[in-house]
């Protein structure tokens, strides 16, 4: 009866450590994978302040954040740094034209359509969601990318129209209503 | 019907939803193999949750591949938008292609275009599966002649089955056609200079023995490029498209004199300013050169304007689409087609003395034979019939469109018939109204049997050497009674320029790939004087080469085309990169490897010289004849980029206006003399053609949308049969059994013999048998091979050669088995009236299908359309669901009396939400996927019934049925009253397609979106998820275009405006039937659409749907006293 006593608790222990770890599937906090380049956020974007946008354009416009060509890198690096190990071998790339295959960091299922534009239109910082990435050499996730974080954002009332932001602004197009994020299904899920 | 006389195995499956249960299928799985239980689950997943407990942390590797050098018009995840030209028939209608990252993954009309009007046909809303089939020919190929015809005889191919394509196989009448697999075929691959070497020789040797056979092509530079290649080879060419308009176009050379633009222009039809329309067999509307046009103006002349609408009078053996929507349909045998349009002109002319031409005794002699009585008597059409109608066109003189032929019409009479036609346009003034052939005619269609049965004449007595063939498929579309095999057998060289290794493309000595029409640069004229552009939207996928470049590339191997062709020196100038404005996908004009096949010119100077692309030529032709003779202000390159962002050009749109009518020479009336008829013998029927609406002539077959699509008239897919009335189905014992499966007959035409289902459906002349071409295909892909029995077999060449002649053949239908399944999506969608049948007048239908007579409607506005009874209700108020929407509440207005039925609309949502194909087995199961249907409803008298269709899709519920039963709440009304579908949150229970009384909801019992093979998943709509198996999917009107709209007026820091939103399927609706807009609008354009006819259907179940149906109006006319 001990016996039994025991191997039901360890079944039932891996059971529910297996279960925590189901639960916790596809979160991939902490995921940091090494890029076939060497390139570093927190010299870019933190020692030279060079904006996100400058070379993640379209984020504005587009609902992906578009990772740069390799003409938008040799736009600078043509001349900046152009002797270093790494840019030769963008430079090769370029000269080339095969393109660098980044390994993705930020993964969101196929059935969620997150639209960068509106986001950025609304004045979130890119940090809000990715994390300090001014101070990162290698990309790090830091954030879960689950419905329950974009959730705890969409229902706090928390978002204060930018001075851009004209339709929310204005009272006779949006009825004096606060403006909080939408929270209907089909926001996110086409 | 059986749903009229209530069957026991309707009531049945009315009850249980599905055929097939799911237990059946496992049921089925072999015994002894692995039986999966619920316990083996539960122990299975208690290992599987353990063993993942072990395992590391996952970390699915993707890659994030950016652009190496980013074109300057693209931004990932921004559409692009570029006009073109559909190159999927000679109609040519203008579109606009959505292209996403360079991969073109929507079809849309282009709404500057005059033709089509920003509206397209189900074809070309099906043209993607087209562009990324994986059957199309990759690479050029040499083939092993087949010579020996007989040796492939008795080699029977096998039936292929899969899981979700069972197709279909038996024999046909050719059994030769039946053994072309290309699977059996040994293919040779070559490259190009390989190809064009050998080409290029056999042309040369060949000299003028050797001949070109296109399909129709128009286009200045086009048509220019072809002269220039017939300058360089002393090439006949002979132009034949699977159907082409002979008849037609011999009668209007005897009525009229020879067309002043050139033998094989046809007449352009103004259907957008016809009261009144009669037709004697033929199909504007579902086929024949221009049907988008057609429809276009059809389906607006059908709308109510206050109390005027069209007419539309149809004289057919078997419903055709324009008699889907006849006001008054008569069923005739094919060959009474001509005595009953003489029988018209003499009861104007002679009976009523109207028009020009009374009095005229030539006329009156010409005809003396067709008395009105007597024509009515032998065609058993009502008596007066002819003579209410004769008083009804008079009236609308000028203002109607007689039409007649088609394939239906397609009798040994088809030229007199045309020229019957032809007369009664002319005596009714609508020659030069409503017809217009003397300046601006229709180039659209111009091939012709004809010259293909005089080529198959030439090539028997071994006059042709080398055989050409682009665009145009005669060993599928001409019977074997035409003897184009053997003759082909006679050709020493044999070259087809296909997509595809089509029927006969598998008969030639090599096969070069050309490109799809989104690949490649053209133009187009498809009315003289009416110029658009075709360009290139996606890189060519395969090693193919556009059928233009070819021409070029062979004629460079001569001195004369080198003097033609040459680039200019030095190097090509670089074409300016297009602005942004007018984005060109670089690096299509020249395929690489075509440049590198262009040899040394045999005078080669000291730089190399190669050829130009087409694309050089094109600019080159359209600077120097279409710009220098405009007239424009602005330069060269201003006009060019204007026009490839409009897609088309009308320099002179008030010139293709109806010009002068044209003057009938009455004696041509004299060659029509009434035959003896000789009545079918007993069991004889009367055999009747028509070009399938979704398949066309068959040139599409290999297209999964257009397959699974159901036929708008008989409601049928994946499959074509012979249709014969319900008592001659009786008579012969060909009914269908009592689990609906149906008999296969046999027919024999003139030694051809087809062998076919045979279906049973009322709007057939009991004397006929009807059944579509398209079908049969022998060798297009794995969609359409074998799919169907080739009608063409049962053509025949007429005896002097003039034509070929498809209907009206005695025939028998002599059963050869029986059990044959017929998969009808409408069978499967079958609506539970439940115990709420409204009685009286209207019947059961009532509530979900209105219809009213214009005279009805004009006395009383709500007529046949009842308010609905009061019931009870769920809800606490017991009305309209208690949401409140202050700013959008998306709605719809459906009139059913402009709503023809054509499908563009199923075939548009298939496109825009990645909407799986699942196959004949899974439709006849009751899964088909479609997210919009076109249901079809009968009324009136059983034999020869009115039709009413309706668009039915999701109604949008504000109470909906389905979200109050949805356990894990995957399907909620949202915020702007959408009943949305959370596919990521269904868990598959089927609850809500249970208690949905529409049955709009489509459940994914496989998992259908991977049974595309690659490339097709370019064609996917990235904005719309890919549903896997074990999901629930249905309408949710085009949320991504909603959102897209949001987007575009937040930008603009506005509201949504009324019409910045268009669904798919309103967007491409030719007359207009569907309304989209917001309900708190209450100016909307669809609110305002919202008259007196409009009713909910099923209202009195109280769910509170936001679709809005307007009562189908029928304008009886002066047939209305009659039946009174």
């Amino acid at each position: 009866m001990r016996e039994h006593w025991r191997l039901t608790l360890i079944v039932v222990l891996l059971l529910g450590f297996g279960a925590w770890k189901l639960l916790g599937m596809g979160e991939n906090v902490g995921y940091s994978p090494v890029q076939p380049i060497p390139f570093s956020h927190k010299l870019h974007a933190g020692t030279n302040h060079i904006p996100c946008e400058y070379c993640h354009a379209g984020v504005d416009r587009s609902r992906l954040a578009p990772i740069p060509a390799l003409n938008v890198c040799m736009g600078c690096h043509a001349v900046v740094a152009s002797g270093t190990a790494p840019i030769k071998q963008v430079a090769a790339a370029y000269a080339a034209l095969t393109p660098i295959k980044f390994v993705r960091v930020y993964n969101l299922p196929q059935f969620v359509y997150f639209q960068h534009r509106w986001h950025i239109a609304a004045g979130i910082a890119c940090q809000t969601c990715h994390g300090p990435v001014q101070d990162m050499d290698q990309i790090v996730q830091v954030k879960q990318f689950t419905m329950a974080e974009c959730l705890d954002c969409h229902r706090n009332d928390n978002y204060l129209p930018t001075p851009q932001d004209k339709y929310h602004r204005d009272p006779a197009t949006f009825h004096n209503r606060p403006a909080n994020a939408p929270q209907d299904c089909n926001v996110c899920h086409n | 019907m059986g749903d009229l006389r209530q069957d026991p195995a309707v009531e049945k499956l009315r009850q249980e939803e599905f055929r097939s249960k799911p237990q059946e299928h496992f049921d089925a799985l072999p015994q002894g193999g692995l039986r999966f239980g619920r316990r083996d689950f539960l122990k299975w997943s208690t290992g599987a949750l353990a063993l993942a407990a072990t395992a590391c942390e996952r970390k699915p590797v993707q890659q994030i591949i950016p652009y190496a050098q980013q074109p300057p018009e693209i931004t990932p995840g921004i559409a692009n938008h570029y006009a073109s030209t559909c190159r999927e028939c000679a109609a040519a209608c203008g579109i606009v292609l959505t292209t996403w990252e360079g991969r073109p993954t929507k079809v849309e009309g282009n709404p500057l275009h005059p033709l089509n009007r920003g509206t397209v046909c189900p074809l070309g809303q099906a043209a993607l599966l087209n562009l990324y089939d994986p059957d199309r020919l990759r690479t050029p190929v040499g083939l092993q002649r087949v010579h020996d015809l007989a040796g492939l005889v008795g080699d029977a191919p096998q039936p292929k089955y899969n899981l979700h394509f069972p197709t279909n196989v038996w024999k046909t009448g050719s059994a030769f056609r039946n053994n072309l697999h290309p699977i059996k075929r040994q293919l040779k691959e070559l490259s190009w200079a390989e190809a064009d070497q050998q080409v290029g020789g056999w042309l040369q040797g060949a000299g003028a023995r050797a001949v070109l056979v296109t399909g129709t092509i128009h286009g200045p530079a086009r048509s220019a490029l072809l002269a220039d290649f017939l300058s360089v080879y002393p090439v006949r060419h002979v132009v034949y498209d699977s159907l082409n308009p002979d008849a037609l176009v011999a009668a209007q050379a005897a009525a009229y004199g020879a067309p002043a633009a050139g033998p094989q222009s046809t007449p352009r039809y103004f259907f957008d300013r016809a009261e009144m329309v009669v037709s004697f067999g033929a199909d504007p509307i579902g086929g024949g050169p221009s049907r988008q046009e057609h429809a276009y103006g059809f389906g607006h002349q059908r709308k109510l304007r206050g109390s005027q609408m069209s007419r539309v009078v149809v004289f057919e053996p078997a419903i055709s689409l324009v008699g889907l929507n006849a006001d008054s349909r008569h069923l005739v045998r094919p060959s009474q087609l001509l005595p009953l349009a003489m029988g018209l002109a003499h009861q104007l002319v002679v009976v009523n003395q109207q028009s020009r031409f009374a009095g005229d005794a030539g006329v009156a002699a010409a005809l003396a034979g067709f008395e009105p009585a007597a024509v009515e008597r032998e065609a058993d059409v009502p008596a007066g019939t002819l003579g209410r109608l004769a008083g009804e066109l008079w009236a609308q003189r000028g203002k109607s469109i007689v039409c007649g032929g088609g394939v239906a019409g397609a009798t040994a009479d088809q030229q007199m018939l045309e020229l019957a036609v032809a007369f009664l346009n002319s005596a009714l003034e609508n020659e030069g109204a409503t017809i217009e052939a003397s300046r601006s005619p229709s180039l659209q269609a111009q091939g012709s049997n004809a010259a293909m049965l005089a080529l198959i004449q030439d090539m028997n007595q071994g006059k042709v050497d080398t055989l050409l063939v682009y665009g145009s498929n005669p060993a599928y579309s001409l019977p074997d009674a035409a003897g184009f095999l053997p003759a082909l057998a006679k050709v020493p060289h044999v070259v087809v320029i296909a997509e595809r290794l089509d029927e006969t493309a598998q008969l030639a000595d090599l096969v070069l790939p050309s490109l799809h029409g989104m690949e490649s640069w053209g133009d187009a004229e498809p009315q003289a004087g009416l110029y658009s552009l075709v360009q290139p939207t996606i890189e060519p996928l395969f090693n193919g080469r556009s059928f233009e470049d070819s021409l070029i590339q062979l004629a460079y191997r001569t001195p004369a085309g080198v003097a033609k062709f040459t680039a200019p020196p030095p190097p090509p100038p670089p074409v300016p990169p297009a602005p942004p404005t007018a984005p060109v996908p670089a690096g299509t004009a020249v395929p690489k490897a075509a440049a590198a096949a262009a040899p040394p010119p045999p005078a080669a100077a000291a730089a190399p010289q190669v050829a130009i692309s087409f694309h050089d030529y094109l600019r080159a032709h359209w600077r120097d004849q279409i710009y220098a003779k405009s007239n424009l202000a602005g330069s060269f390159d201003d006009f060019w980029v204007g026009a490839l962002q409009a897609g088309v050009f009308d320099p002179d749109p008030q010139r293709r206006q109806p010009g002068p009518a044209r003057t009938f020479k009455t004696a041509a009336l004299a060659a029509i003399r009434p035959t003896a008829a000789t009545p079918p013998a007993a069991g004889e029927l009367e055999l009747s053609v028509a070009a399938s609406p979704m398949l066309g002539d068959g040139w599409w077959a290999n297209n999964a949308f257009l397959q699974e699509i159901p036929d708008p008239i008989w409601k049928t897919c994946w499959d074509n049969h012979f249709t014969i009335a319900p008592a001659t189905a009786k008579q012969l014992g060909l009914e269908a059994d009592d689990e609906g499966r149906y008999a296969i007959a046999e027919v024999t035409v003139a030694g051809q013999t087809l062998q076919a289902p045979v279906y049973v459906q009322v709007g057939v002349h009991p004397g006929v048998a009807s059944i579509p071409l398209g079908f049969g295909r022998a060798s297009v892909g794995e969609i359409g091979t074998d799919v169907g029995a080739n009608a063409y077999d049962l053509a025949r060449p007429a005896g002097d050669g003039s034509g070929i002649i498809y209907s009206g053949a005695k025939v028998k239908l002599s059963p050869v088995a029986a059990g044959y399944l017929i998969a009808s999506p409408q069978g499967n969608n079958y609506i539970d009236f439940g115990d709420n049948q409204i009685t009286g007048e209207y019947g059961r239908g009532e509530n979900i299908v209105r219809e009213a007579t214009l005279v009805q409607i004009e006395a009383n506005p709500r007529a046949g359309n009842p308010p609905p009874e009061a019931q009870a209700s769920l809800w606490d108020n017991g009305g309209p669901s208690e949401h409140s929407y202050p700013d959008y509440h998306w709605g719809m207005t459906i009139d059913l009396n402009a709503c023809i039925g054509c499908n563009a609309c199923v075939a548009a949502c298939y496109a825009e939400n990645n909407v799986p194909v699942v196959g004949k087995d899974q439709v006849w199961r009751g899964r088909e996927m479609a997210w919009i249907r076109i249901d079809r409803y009968f009324s009136g008298d059983e034999a020869n019934p009115d039709v009413t269709t309706q668009p039915m899709l999701c109604q949008q519920c504000g109470n909906a049925g389905c979200e109050s039963v949805c356990p894990v709440i995957a399907t909620i009304t949202d915020a702007e009253g959408i009943n949305v579908q959370v596919y990521n949150r269904c868990v598959g229970t089927r609850f809500c397609s249970n208690n949905c009384i529409y049955k709009v909801r489509r459940f994914n019992f496989y998992h259908y979106s991977k049974v595309r093979a690659s490339p097709l998943e370019l064609a996917l709509n990235p904005m719309v998820t890919v549903r896997s198996r074990g999901v629930m999917e249905k309408c949710n009107f085009c949320l991504q275009r909603i959102h897209a709209g949001h987007y575009r007026a937040k930008e603009r820091g506005l509201p949504v405006r009324d019409g910045d939103i268009h669904t798919a399927c309103q967007q491409t609706c030719p007359s207009q039937a569907i309304y989209f807009g917001n309900m708190v609008d209450k100016n909307s354009e669809m609110m305002r659409a919202r008259t007196e006819r409009g009713y909910r259907v099923l209202e009195e179940m109280n769910f509170d749907s936001t679709i809005t149906y307007l009562t189908k109006v029928r304008n009886r006319g002066a047939d209305e006293e009659g039946q009174a």
